[in-house]
């Protein structure tokens, strides 16, 4: 005996469109049932796609001969050059992961940059109240092989970050791009944007043929160090680049490439002595996971206690430094069987001072705060931190939650 | 519980819909194996599951072939991927147990019906 129809909703799934607050309506519901409205949670790392707004930034582009190239409209595809090519792969895996192709056919409010309103749904949605904002395709930039188009881009995004987006809500900052390729135009970045509103550091990203030892960066870091701003590391990843060119799967470059071009720059850090040099710059480690931690201390330290006196200036052991830098916890790789791991892994970084929340949205493996709020090992105390008072103590945030 | 979520042409073939009965969002799905209703919840971050794309999936081949199967059946997960057989509910990288909560749908006398018990208490 069936029953007759009583309140059946169908709703049709529509191909094609998009709403960030409905695709996130579950996170919404994630954060009604945990109260996170009730939490300051500071997200450390989201991103918008800056390409979507090129022809604002590509207008404050200061050179003209690289603002006609930028624009597009003297190539053959009317698409800019000056953006490396992606081989980074099969992100979107084709438009399984929906949002990347859809995201440009979502509308915005016409009373605010597009960028700021589509932020605000998902922060909104999450149950963030604050928003550390990161490029997408520009963290890219550093493999142009010309610097002047790293730099001639980096600071025109600057530009149009600190005077389109950053004012427009105190509650999205950023950490701004460092075009590595020129220690000076670094310097010089520094010393024009550091003191505008919403900047709470810089970055560099993470993919780099760089040292970052080496002695033309020094003024940099100490320029930072006076502000008390911190330094950034974003990770990404290079297929073609000759150690990964060897793998034939995204998921394999992916799951090695992203930590490992952080370990390269924190091995460099540590033990060419710069938390010795300049003890008061903080350095973040972002998007590169919390797994290799545990074996960069282990691996460090043994090593370092048999070659010390490749090492001078320290006067304590690799780890014990590493514990002193910051890291974002996405993606935060969740043992299938057993928490002992992650458990283990929290008290090795210490956490509880040391971890920053980041969703990473929109990216395919973004993280909700639940990843983080129902962790049995943490405390109520520790989730909190984690959450966002270790991030707002870092960046001088204001304890406001907004709802 | 039975319910009755439409006319058998309202839900043709290849496609899903989501509905909300018995206070619960569920996706029901006209395959060429029969009709198929799972929660749109994802076990992994409780994304809504069905909002994804259904297609196949690579299946075991020799060394550079790669053969596509399961053509129509797997539901990717639009929030992060994750991907899902909707015949049988179960996560594709079987090792783990996390599955899709399956319901009972059936054709009967040209309506779909849909068995889903009310939730026990509000959450």
């Amino acid at each position: 005996m069936t029953t007759p129809t009583t309140q059946v909703v169908r709703r049709k799934l529509v191909a094609g469109s998009q709403d960030t607050t409905e695709l996130l309506r579950h996170a919404a519901l994630q954060a009604k049932r945990r109260k996170f409205s009730e939490i300051l949670i500071v997200d450390a790392d989201a991103h918008h796609y800056e390409t979507e707004s090129w022809p604002e930034i590509v207008a404050r582009i200061e050179d003209p001969v690289i603002r006609l190239q930028a624009s597009g409209n003297s190539t053959l595809r009317g698409t800019t050059s000056i953006l490396p090519g992606t081989t980074s792969g099969d992100i979107e895996m084709s438009g399984r992961i929906p949002r990347y192709a859809r995201r440009v056919k979502e509308d915005g409010n016409p009373s605010e940059p597009r960028d700021v309103t589509l932020i605000r749904r998902a922060m909104h949605a999450i149950g963030i109240d604050y928003t550390v904002l990161f490029p997408g395709p520009l963290l890219r930039l550093g493999f142009h092989p010309s610097p002047e188009y790293e730099v001639q881009v980096a600071r025109a995004y600057a530009r149009w970050l600190t005077e389109v987006i950053l004012p427009a809500d105190e509650h999205i900052k950023s950490m701004l791009y460092l075009p590595f390729q020129d220690p000076m135009a670094c310097l010089q970045l520094v010393r024009e944007f550091g003191d505008c509103k919403g900047v709470i550091g810089f970055l560099v990203a993470s993919y780099r043929d760089r040292s970052v030892h080496d002695n033309a960066y020094m003024p940099l870091y100490a320029e930072l160090e006076r502000r008390k701003l911190p330094l950034a590391f974003h990770s990404s990843v290079e297929w073609t680049e000759r150690t990964f060119a060897v793998m034939n799967r995204y998921v394999s470059i992916h799951a090695l490439g992203m930590p490992f071009n952080h370990m390269v720059h924190m091995t460099n850090w540590v033990i060419n002595g710069l938390p010795e040099r300049f003890p008061g710059l903080r350095t973040i480690w972002i998007e590169g996971g919390l797994a290799f931690v545990p074996f960069l201390m282990q691996r460090l330290d043994s090593v370092y206690m048999m070659r010390s006196s490749e090492a001078p200036l320290l006067r304590k052991l690799p780890s014990e430094y590493m514990r002193e830098f910051f890291y974002t916890s996405q993606p935060l790789e969740v043992p299938l069987h057993s928490l002992d791991m992650l458990r283990a892994t929290f008290d090795m970084i210490k956490a509880e001072t040391q971890l920053l929340y980041a969703s990473d949205y929109p990216h395919w493996d973004f993280d909700l705060p639940s990843q983080i709020y129902d962790l049995p090992f943490l405390t109520q105390e520790q989730k909190l931190r984690i959450l966002g008072e270790n991030a707002a103590d870092l960046f001088g945030l204001g304890r406001n939650v907004s709802s | 519980m039975k319910h009755i979520i439409g006319n058998v042409d309202e839900f043709p073939l290849g496609v899903g819909r989501i509905v909300e009965v018995a206070g619960r969002e569920i996706g029901v799905y006209h395959l060429a194996e029969g009709f198929f209703a799972v929660l749109n919840i994802c076990p992994h971050m409780h994304a809504p599951v069905c909002r994804g794309q259904l297609g196949g999936t690579y299946l075991p081949s020799k060394p550079y072939e790669m053969e596509y199967g399961l053509r129509g059946r797997v539901l990717r997960c639009p929030w992060h991927g994750w991907e899902f057989d909707v015949v049988t509910g179960q996560s594709l990288f079987g090792i783990d147990k996390r599955r899709l909560k399956s319901f009972a749908v059936d054709v009967v006398d040209g309506q779909v019906v849909l068995e889903a018990a009310p939730i026990a208490a509000a959450s």
